[in-house]
């Protein structure tokens, strides 16, 4: 029987993620005066050490491709890559229906997938909130494009997006900053494209061109996926986490599994059970119950396709 | 291995070069293997500082600015 250890501080809402969503959370509402609880899976991050930026191929041990040449199977394994993002990760068990292969891409560590994904940040489209009236597929929305826009300015002014404005519908543009110039086999492509009658256009991605906030702009090493010392592109823990814990509001709580979300008499949820990694006890984060809003736990993970 | 030099060569020119090997699926696991070994030995050249310096290789640097392609002739 695990004996389960409660909290003693209650807080006014329970986070479970430390990725895209739940850093966006946590910035929002800890600027805005809540006092949040924030459970992350995996361990903290240090940029400064644990990213390996800048470091040559024969600077590391097995030129970086793994203990075992595993980085050739799984390049999250690669001793490059930004911590513990990878398709199969130690002590994380994954499964899929017999028969099938669906793979998932997982992170366990502060930040999440924004930490290794490739930096590519699309708007949804007026179209893909009516998909069912529109191709039959799925289900609409119950909020449509327009609902959303303000939100997507927000996120894009605050994080900072590259692109250009196009009026395409099925890509709604965005707040952008100007797009590096393109290299030659864009350069090429985009000709080939011209000449075919195929529009072309540059990426989207949440890379800074222009110092925004105090992250510098991008210094063009092409080493996205190992994480950037910098900041120059976007991850929830190096951009959204930071000004969350300046509030002084947020506490971070690392190897911390989610097991959870207990409700309690009244329909509301009471507290969020997690198991702690390191000492394999069970404890509770609570949100403060003595609040008149309903459920205030937030499962803002996107690894919801885990379970 | 006990060949000689000739043959051991012969033998190497059936698995490296692959003329053979779809019409004799026996060569597959040598193809493989030589395959594998090739590979190896390039990334292993190439992830040294010596073959970095030697493709002329200039990224994971810092740039203070972008240049972009220099123009490109047309065609």
């Amino acid at each position: 029987m695990l004996q389960i250890m409660r909290k003693g501080r209650v807080f006014d809402v329970c986070i479970i993620g430390s990725g895209a969503a739940g850093g966006a959370a946590a910035k929002v509402l800890t600027e805005g005066g809540l006092d949040v609880v924030m459970l992350e899976a995996g361990p903290p991050l240090y940029p400064e050490k644990d990213y390996k930026e800048h470091v040559w191929p024969y600077e590391l041990a097995h030129r970086g491709a793994g203990i075992g040449g595993e980085g050739f199977e799984d390049f999250g394994k690669t001793e490059f890559m930004a911590p513990n993002g990878a398709w199969t990760i130690e002590g994380e068990p994954y499964t899929s229906a017999p028969g099938t292969n669906f793979r998932w891409f997982r992170s366990r560590i502060v930040g999440g997938r924004t930490n290794h994904w490739g930096r590519i940040a699309l708007r949804f489209a007026e179209v893909d909130f009516r998909a069912r009236s529109s191709d039959g597929m799925g289900d609409d929305w119950p909020i449509t494009y327009q609902d959303l826009a303000p939100y997507y300015d927000k996120v894009e002014s605050y994080v900072g997006v590259f692109g250009t404005l196009e009026g395409i519908p099925s890509a709604p543009d965005g707040i952008f900053q100007p797009p590096p110039k393109p290299r030659c086999t864009e350069v090429l492509v985009k000709k080939a494209c011209n000449r075919l009658g195929i529009l072309c256009i540059p990426s989207r991605l949440t890379i800074i061109t222009q110092p925004l906030n105090g992250r510098p702009a991008c210094h063009y090493c092409d080493q996205c996926g190992r994480g950037c010392i910098s900041a120059s592109n976007f991850s929830s823990s190096q951009v959204l986490i930071p000004p969350a814990m300046e509030t002084g509001r947020l506490t971070l709580i690392t190897n911390a599994m989610a097991r959870e979300i207990l409700v309690g008499a009244d329909g509301k949820a009471s507290a969020v059970s997690y198991v702690d990694k390191e000492t394999r006890t069970e404890r509770q984060a609570r949100p403060n119950s003595s609040t008149s809003s309903p459920a205030r736990t937030k499962n803002t993970s996107a690894g919801w396709a885990e379970d | 291995m006990d060949c000689p030099a000739e043959q051991q060569k012969e033998n190497l020119d059936l698995i490296a070069y692959r003329k053979k090997a779809e019409e004799d699926s026996s060569l597959n696991p040598g193809v493989q293997f030589f395959e594998f070994l090739r590979n190896l030995t390039a990334d292993g050249f190439f992830t040294s500082e010596i073959g970095i310096k030697y493709l002329g290789y200039i990224g994971n640097d810092y740039l203070a600015e972008f240049p972009g392609c220099p123009p490109v002739p047309e065609t």
